[in-house]
């Protein structure tokens, strides 16, 4: 007989509709060659007493041949069809008991299914784990059923059906797979086609677009009510009061259901018309629509605006959801009064994923439960979130269309990079594809960017360009504010800042902190902060003995490097940069006893930091013009701006030659610092 | 407008004292001026009336360009009377 193993491999062969190795599949299935083949078997006995063919089985391993034909075949067969073919053993038997009018035995099971007694426990055992309370009672002598009324009973069945309809009424008009074959066989002799055409009809004519959800909750729940009235049962009193029945919506029913021979009940129309109504309004005078529509869309409006207000979400085309809202809302808020309970199939990811949204919805959403009367469940909740949802994603995503730019300037690197990060700081829009030299820039010719920005003045290119300073001033900031959105300064309170930081640490400045915080969130950079870099003290050695000019220079850069503002690289640069001669000698001497040596980030530099080193014996560099060298200035900065100031400052006073002087017969460190630090040398 | 290119090796140091210099200097003659710092190696890219820079560094401009060579780079008279040769006749 046929297992559930053996329905997933033969789902697995008309899928593919291929030739499939065998220990493929019992790699994919989990099970040993020797079981597939068996399984192989037990298909091949099944399809071949339906008619089907046969399997091919070859070297190349197994095949179902003509898989359309199949396909229709399986469709068609009376045999699936008594069986539940396509569904789960477990949903197989719940589908066999409830159609039942008496007590199923364990032995009548096995016989259906085509298992042992001790499976069926198994599976009965599974039943009431997975699916909680559905009244199974299970009597040692009486037998199997399910104790429950039919209004239950049917929900049961439409919970079977949901699981493989994926609520898609589409599935079941064109199954496309084994599992929606099996819920279009189980509504096998009813023209689905034909009520749908029915109820769409009904539904323009009314002027109503309902959501596809509810229009397949119609439709399952017709199609339900037919199946179980052709099985014999029929609804018991319904218990939610109709107001009022419309004459359209049962000349409708009364059409669909005797198509089909059946006979339609007063409690049966009671029973669906809330469905309909769950698609909304159908009332014949038009005025009522449109006040009712009017008043919908006020109570909505408010709440868009009351999600807004909690979420501090801006949201973009308000209208566009207000309506989308709309169209949910008037089958929602029927289902609500009409008590249908829908299930959302993606409520746990939505709770999960947009925890907070659905917050603000629930919050947004009061006022409509308060106007109507109603309460909405989660799953309501959580449709509702997701058009909320969507709108904060969209409004999200324009923000997010971002300009593509490429940034050229002199060398690409250094400048450049700095240039980016500003860019991306001060603007939201922007993505930045790469950042070129010029050279490059001419040689790749072709980029698909909207703009260039380029800190030198350049020739013929299509690409709009925008020429800016490496340091992109106020008036560059303005021009690119032409292509770009400036991004928005979120407000914060940095004293609420600080109030946290305290509860987690300790804080060693207080003020530094509100400074830094303050700078930080206004987007300045940080050497606005502390524009002055302090020189370490630490970092001045006075009235130093070396051998030779390469000692002297090694010192200076370990100065830097025992603070940690340097690398070893750094070590090594400032070292190998007495060899860079040019004319006169080694381009670090820059004036007459003195020299310069410096890196940024590429020779090894970690920060900026200065290091000033005098020299008791000078030294003999080997220039022309400037040597001895009697004081060495050794730098290493950061980026390119960082160290300016200070520079300026030192530079300052070395070269006036009064400070010149001073600096080498100075004999202490704070007698250097307050000379630099004050100006004061003269 | 006076467009004028300072380098060094790095674009760090020596340039900057160029720079200050000269701005400066350009600032006494009230000109209207505008003084790039860079490094040796990015300097052709850019047009500029004419280039500062040091004696000892190795800057061979592919181009012809007017370049002006210190000596002491500390030294503000040296910068001041190069530049006026120039300046004075741009003016």
């Amino acid at each position: 007989m046929i297992r559930d193993i053996d329905i997933k491999i033969l789902n697995r062969l008309v899928e593919n509709g291929d030739f499939i190795p065998i220990n493929k599949l019992a790699e994919e299935f989990n099970l040993t060659t020797r079981k597939v083949r068996y399984s192989i078997e037990c298909i091949n006995f099944f399809i071949k007493n339906n008619g089907l063919g046969e399997l091919e089985v070859n070297r190349k391993g197994v095949r179902l041949p003509q898989d359309n034909y199949v396909l229709d075949c399986l469709n068609s067969k009376d045999m699936i069809y008594k069986n539940y073919f396509g569904f789960s053993n477990e949903d197989r038997i719940i589908l066999y008991i409830i159609k039942s009018k008496y007590p199923k035995s364990i032995f009548e099971i096995a016989n259906f299914l085509g298992v042992s007694r001790g499976t069926v426990q198994k599976y009965l055992n599974n039943i009431e784990d997975s699916y909680g309370n559905i009244g199974l009672v299970r009597k040692r002598n009486k037998g199997i059923y399910i104790l429950n009324d039919e209004i239950n009973k049917r929900k049961i069945i439409k919970e079977i059906l949901d699981k493989y309809t994926n609520y898609n009424i589409q599935s079941i008009i064109t199954p496309q797979n084994v599992e929606e074959i099996a819920v279009s066989y189980y509504f096998d002799g009813f023209n689905i086609k034909y009520i749908i055409e029915k109820i769409i009809e009904l539904l323009s004519f009314q002027k109503l677009e309902p959501t596809d959800i509810s229009l397949y909750n119609l439709v399952i729940n017709i199609l339900i009510s037919m199946k179980r009235i052709r099985q014999g049962f029929t609804i018991d009193k319904s218990n939610i009061p109709i107001k009022e029945k419309s004459s359209e919506v049962v000349d409708v029913m009364n059409a669909i259901y005797k198509k089909h021979l059946l006979n339609l009940s007063d409690d049966e129309i009671e029973y669906i018309l809330p469905y309909f109504y769950s698609l909304g309004n159908f009332t014949a005078i038009k005025d009522e629509k449109e006040i009712y529509d009017k008043e919908l869309y006020n109570v909505i409006k408010i709440s868009v605006e009351k999600f807004e207000q909690i979420s501090k979400l801006k949201l973009d085309k308000k209208e566009e959801i207000i309506l989308g809202l709309m169209t949910h809302l008037k089958s929602a808020i029927n289902r609500m009064i009409y008590k249908i309970h829908i299930k959302n199939p993606v409520k746990d990811d939505i709770l999960k994923e947009y925890k907070n949204i659905y917050g603000y919805t629930k919050e947004a959403c009061r006022n409509i439960e308060d106007k109507y009367n109603i309460k909405f469940n989660d799953d309501e909740l959580s449709y509702i979130c997701m058009h909320f949802g969507a709108a904060v994603e969209k409004s999200r995503e324009i923000k997010n269309i971002k300009k593509r730019v490429v940034i050229v300037c002199s060398s690409g690197v250094g400048t450049s990079k700095l240039l980016a990060n500003k860019i991306n700081n001060i603007f939201d829009d922007v993505e930045i594809v790469d950042i070129l030299s010029l050279n490059r820039f001419y040689k790749k010719r072709y980029y698909d960017v909207d703009l260039c920005i380029s800190t030198i003045n350049m020739h013929d290119t299509d690409i709009p360009t925008v020429v800016v300073s490496p340091l992109l001033t106020k008036d560059d900031i303005d021009r690119l504010s032409k292509y770009f959105n400036i991004k928005t300064k979120m407000e914060y309170n940095v004293d609420d800042i600080i109030e946290i930081i305290k509860k987690h640490a300790e804080i060693k400045d207080i003020d530094i902190l509100r400074k830094e915080l303050i700078c930080y969130m206004e987007g300045q950079e940080q050497e606005e902060c502390n524009k002055k870099v302090a020189i370490n003290p630490k970092c001045i050695s006075l009235n130093n003995t070396f051998e030779n000019a390469e000692d002297a220079l090694i010192y200076s850069a370990n100065l830097l490097y025992a603070e940690g503002y340097v690398n070893k690289e750094f070590i090594e640069h400032v070292k190998l940069s007495l060899n860079k001669k040019g004319k006169n000698g080694p381009y670090i001497v820059i004036s007459k006893g003195i020299a310069l040596p410096h890196g940024g980030v590429l020779e090894g530099a970690l920060d900026t930091g200065f290091s000033i080193v005098t020299l008791k014996k000078p030294l003999n560099f080997g220039h022309k013009k400037h040597d001895p060298i009697k004081i060495i200035i050794c730098f290493s900065t950061k980026d390119n701006k960082s160290h300016l100031e200070t520079l300026n400052n030192i530079v300052n006073l070395v070269s006036n030659s009064e400070g010149y002087k001073k600096i080498i017969k100075a004999n202490s460190v704070d007698e250097v610092l307050e000379m630099l630090n004050n100006g004061r040398f003269v | 407008m006076i467009r004028a290119v300072v380098l060094c090796s790095l674009g760090l140091g020596s340039s900057y004292i160029i720079e200050t210099n000269l701005k400066n200097i350009l600032n006494q003659y009230k000109l209207d001026a505008q003084v790039i710092r860079t490094d040796i190696t990015s300097a052709e890219c850019y047009d500029a009336d004419f280039y500062v820079c040091s004696e000892d560094i190795n800057f061979r401009p592919t181009k012809q360009i007017t370049l002006i060579q210190l000596e002491d780079l500390l030294d503000f008279e040296e910068l001041h009377e190069k530049v006026k040769k120039f300046v004075l006749e741009k003016v």
